[in-house]
C-alpha cells in the first residue's frame, strides 16, 4: 500500500472529489487529504518531526477533511503531493523587463509561496518525495488572448530549477492537454467547478460560472492521474477507462461517437454538487499519462 | 590620469562656457526680445550671470526689462507661472529692483522707531534657536511655499539621498509615484538590487543638473539618446545606468529596450507628477568628448573603459549648474506647465574628487554652488521651493552626529529628523502608524537594513583609492 498525503487549498477539491471517482482504479494507493482555504496550511508547524496545526480552528478543519488525522506525521507516508498553495504562473511583459529581472521575479513569487514554505519543512522532516502542482492556470474565456507557450515553459523551468529542485521537491506541470492559446485551462475544465467539502458529507460549495481559478473533477482526475502514474510511478491495476464509474466510461464513449462539447463558454449553469453527471465529456484515451519528471 | 585640466569645458553647445563668468560684462548688451539694464554696484556680477544662464526665471522686471519667455508664454508674453508672481515693473530699475526686495523683506525702519531685528521673531536668531537647543528641538526650518498633500502625485529623482525622501513619503500614505513598477512577485530585496522603487523610474541616480537636463531632453525628443553601449563580455551595460542591472543586460538589445522603458517613464512621470523632487548631489562629471553625453559615473569605475582622448572630467560652475537646472525645469514645464519642483541638496560628501583639491574642499565647493543654486532658483519662482535637508545634516550645529562612521553616509536617525521636519513643515507632523512603527524599529537599532538601502554609485569610487 502506498499512503500519500495530498496538502493543498481550495485548488485540491477537484483533486478531492475526483479521487472519489477513480480510486477504485488504484487498490494500491490511498490518499489522505489535509486541506485549508487560502493560506489556512500557514499555520502548519513542525512539532516533534511532524507538522502540527498551529490553532484550533485549522486542527478542527484538517480533522474533519483528512478523516480524522490532525498532524502529519511524514514518517506515515510514501509521497506528499501539493496542490495549489500560492504557486501560480506569472505572466509578464517581455519587453518591459530584463530576462534576469523575469527570472528573478518568478523565483521570489515561486520561494514566497505556501506551497514552497510547506514543501520545505517536508523535505526537511522526511526523504519521500514531494511533487508539487501549481495553481491551474486561469480558465480560458472570449477575450482570452493567446499568449506564447514560452512564457509558460519560462515559468515552469525557473520553478523547478532554481525553487523546487534545489529543496528536492518536484514540479510538475499541468496537464498539457488542458492547456489552451498558451496560457490558459481549457474552460471545460472549470465548469461546475466546488470548493472544498467541508468533511461532514456535504459537498463543497458551487463556485458559479464567474470562477476561472477552480477547476473541477475531470481536471483532478487528469491531476491524479499525471501525479500517480506520470510522478509517482504507480500503475494502474486495470486500463483507467475500465475503472471510470458507468456514467464515465459513458461520456467517453459519447465523445468517440462525436458528441464533443465546443466553445469556450464557462457560462454553463452551476451543478450544486462536485460530482460532474453526465456530460463530463472526458475521454481518457486522448490524455496518455505524462512522462516521468523524477526520473 | 584623467586630465582634469578642461574643467571649463561646457557641456553642451549653446551652455555658456565657465569662462563667460569670469569677464566682466559691457554696462548695457541690447539682444533680441530682452535687454539688460545699466549694472549698478555689486550687482553687475548677478545681472551677468542671469544673461549667462541664459533663460534663468527671475521675476519680471526684476533686474532685466522686457520678455523673456521662459516657459510657454501667457498673455503677458511670460510664462503663465512667472506672469501670476510677477509684482514689479516692467521697466524697473535694477536698484528699485533691489528696494523693492528690501522691501519684501520687511527690514525698512517701522513707525514704532523700532529697528528691524527687533521685530524678527526668534526663529531668525542663532542663540535662542540653535545654540540654546538640542539638534532634536530645532524647528521652523522650513516653512513650504506650496501646500503638499496625500493627493499630490510625487516624483523623485536626483542623488542617494532622494531615494530616502520617496521611501519616506509613501510610509507616510503619500502618493510616491513609480511610473516604472517592479514585476509582480520579485521581492523588495530584488527590487533595490535591480534598482526598482528607488526613484520614480529606473534611471538610476541623477547626480548633476546637467545629467537631469540630459534626461528631460531625451524625454521631451529635443536630444537623441546616444547609441553608446558599454560591451563587457557577453553582457551589455548602460552607459547612462551602468549598475542598474547588477550583471548587466544579455544583449545590446535588452538594453536600448530597457533605456527605452525608464525614458518612457520618465517622461509619464514628468506628465503625471504634480510635485518633482530632485535632489542636487555633484558638480563634478564625466563627458564624451566627441559626442558631448555625460556619464553618471566615469568610465572605467562602474562599468565601461577608460579612454583619456574622448572622455573629458568637467567640474562645473555656478553659471552652467544653474542654467542646465532652468533648462532642465524648463523642458519638464514643457510638458507639465503646471508642474512644482522641490529641491534638495544631499548632505551626502563627496566620495572622491577628481579635481585635484582636497575632497572636502571639493565637497564644500561642490554642495556651496548647489545649495546657492537651489536658493536662485527657490527665491525666483512660486513653483520651485527648497527644502533644508543639507542643512538638518551637514550644519555645523548638528556636530556631523547624523553621519555614519565613515563620515560620509547619513544615518537613519539623521534621515528621520530630516523628514519629520519635513512632514512637520506640511503641517503633518503627526506620524501615520506605520511610520510610527518604522521610527520604533530604528530606535530599537534594527535601522542596519535600512542603512544598506541605498544605492549609491558613487560609493564605487573608495574602491580605487589608496585604501580602497
Amino acid at each position: 500500500m502506498m499512503r500519500i498525503a495530498v496538502l493543498g487549498n481550495s485548488h485540491v477539491a477537484c483533486v478531492r472529489s475526483a479521487w472519489d471517482a477513480v480510486r477504485d482504479r488504484y487498490p494500491g494507493v490511498h490518499l489522505t487529504f489535509f486541506a485549508a482555504g487560502r493560506r489556512g496550511l500557514a499555520d502548519l508547524l513542525a512539532s516533534n518531526g511532524r507538522l502540527v496545526p498551529g490553532n484550533s480552528r485549522l486542527r478542527e478543519i484538517l480533522t474533519r477533511r483528512s478523516g480524522g488525522v490532525a498532524e502529519i506525521d511524514p514518517t506515515k507516508y510514501d509521497a506528499f503531493i501539493l496542490v495549489g498553495l500560492g504557486l501560480s504562473m506569472r505572466r509578464i511583459r517581455r519587453s518591459n523587463y530584463s530576462r534576469a529581472v523575469c527570472r528573478q521575479s518568478i523565483i521570489d513569487a515561486g520561494k514566497s509561496s505556501l506551497s514552497y514554505s510547506i514543501a520545505e519543512q517536508l523535505q526537511a522532516l522526511s526523504t519521500a518525495p514531494v511533487v508539487v502542482y501549481a495553481n491551474p492556470l486561469l480558465a480560458a474565456d472570449e477575450s482570452s488572448q493567446f499568449v506564447s507557450p514560452s512564457v509558460y515553459e519560462t515559468n515552469l523551468t525557473t520553478l523547478r530549477h532554481d525553487v523546487f529542485a534545489p529543496i528536492g521537491s518536484v514540479l510538475v506541470e499541468q496537464p498539457s492537454s488542458t492547456v489552451v492559446k498558451g496560457f490558459w485551462t481549457r474552460p471545460e475544465y472549470c465548469i461546475g467547478s466546488a470548493g472544498l467539502e467541508a468533511g461532514d458529507g456535504r459537498p463543497g460549495r458551487a463556485h458559479g460560472g464567474q470562477d476561472r481559478a477552480h477547476m473541477n473533477e475531470k481536471y483532478g482526475v487528469l491531476l491524479i492521474q499525471s501525479a500517480l502514474e506520470g510522478t509517482l510511478g504507480c500503475r494502474p491495476k486495470r486500463g483507467l477507462a475500465d475503472a471510470l464509474p458507468p456514467w464515465l466510461r459513458r461520456v467517453g464513449s459519447l465523445r468517440r461517437q462525436g458528441h464533443r462539447k465546443t466553445g469556450f463558454s464557462n457560462s454553463q449553469p452551476v451543478r450544486p454538487t462536485s460530482r460532474p453527471p453526465q456530460q463530463l465529456g472526458i475521454d481518457l484515451d486522448e490524455h496518455p499519462a505524462p512522462r516521468d519528471l523524477s526520473a | 590620469m584623467p586630465d582634469v585640466q578642461s574643467t571649463s569645458r561646457s557641456i553642451c553647445a549653446p551652455w555658456p562656457t565657465a569662462s563667460a563668468t569670469t569677464t566682466r560684462p559691457p554696462a548695457t548688451r541690447a539682444r533680441s526680445g530682452w535687454r539688460a539694464q545699466p549694472a549698478v554696484g555689486p550687482t553687475w556680477a548677478f545681472s551677468h550671470l542671469q544673461r549667462a544662464a541664459g533663460r534663468c526665471r527671475v521675476r519680471a522686471g526684476e533686474l532685466f526689462s522686457g520678455p523673456r519667455p521662459w516657459n510657454a508664454p501667457g498673455p503677458s508674453g511670460w510664462p503663465r507661472s512667472v506672469a501670476r508672481q510677477s509684482h514689479c515693473d516692467s521697466g524697473m530699475s535694477l536698484v528699485k529692483a533691489e528696494r523693492a526686495q528690501l522691501g519684501r523683506c520687511n527690514m525698512s525702519m517701522g513707525a514704532d522707531g523700532k529697528n528691524p531685528y527687533e521685530k524678527l521673531p526668534a526663529r531668525a536668531f542663532w542663540k535662542p534657536s540653535v545654540a540654546e537647543r538640542s539638534a532634536f528641538d530645532l524647528e521652523g526650518l522650513w516653512t513650504p511655499k506650496f501646500p503638499i498633500s496625500r493627493d499630490d502625485r510625487i516624483a523623485c529623482f536626483g542623488s542617494c539621498f532622494a531615494q530616502h525622501i520617496g521611501r519616506a513619503l509613501k510610509g507616510r500614505g503619500y502618493e510616491w509615484l513609480i511610473t516604472e513598477p517592479a514585476p509582480p512577485g520579485l521581492s523588495a530585496e530584488n527590487a533595490r538590487r535591480f534598482n526598482y522603487d528607488l526613484f520614480t523610474c529606473r534611471t538610476g541616480n541623477i547626480y548633476t543638473t546637467s545629467l537631469l537636463r540630459q534626461w528631460t531632453d531625451w524625454a521631451t525628443g529635443s536630444r537623441p539618446e546616444p547609441d553608446e553601449v558599454w560591451v563587457e563580455g557577453d553582457r551589455a551595460i548602460d552607459p547612462f545606468r551602468p549598475r542598474i542591472e547588477p550583471n548587466g543586460f544579455e544583449s545590446v538589445g535588452e538594453m536600448r529596450q530597457s533605456r527605452s522603458v525608464a525614458l518612457k517613464a520618465f517622461s509619464e512621470a514628468i506628465r503625471t507628477a504634480t510635485v518633482f523632487v530632485f535632489t542636487l548631489g555633484l558638480t563634478e562629471g564625466w563627458s564624451s568628448k566627441s559626442h558631448g553625453h555625460e556619464y553618471p559615473m566615469c568610465p572605467g569605475t562602474a562599468g565601461g573603459t577608460f579612454v583619456a582622448d574622448e572622455h573629458d572630467f568637467f567640474n562645473q560652475r555656478f553659471v552652467l549648474v544653474l542654467s542646465n537646472l532652468i533648462a532642465a525645469v524648463q523642458a519638464m514645464r514643457s510638458i507639465n506647465p503646471e508642474l512644482k519642483i522641490l529641491l534638495t541638496v544631499s548632505p551626502v560628501p563627496l566620495t572622491a574628487t577628481a579635481s585635484e583639491q582636497h575632497v572636502m574642499v571639493a565637497t564644500m565647493r561642490s554642495k556651496s554652488i548647489l545649495r546657492a543654486v537651489a536658493a536662485e532658483l527657490a527665491e525666483t519662482d512660486t513653483l520651485i521651493d527648497y527644502f533644508p535637508s543639507y542643512e538638518l545634516v551637514a550644519s555645523p550645529p548638528l556636530r556631523g552626529m547624523f553621519f555614519e562612521p565613515n563620515l560620509r553616509s547619513v544615518n537613519p536617525h539623521g534621515v528621520s529628523l530630516v523628514m519629520r521636519h519635513f512632514f512637520t513643515g506640511l503641517g503633518d507632523g503627526k506620524a501615520s502608524l506605520p511610520a510610527q512603527r518604522k521610527q520604533r524599529a530604528i530606535r530599537k537599532g534594527e535601522a542596519s537594513a535600512e542603512r544598506s538601502d541605498v544605492v549609491c554609485e558613487e560609493q564605487l569610487l573608495a574602491a580605487f583609492g589608496p585604501s580602497g
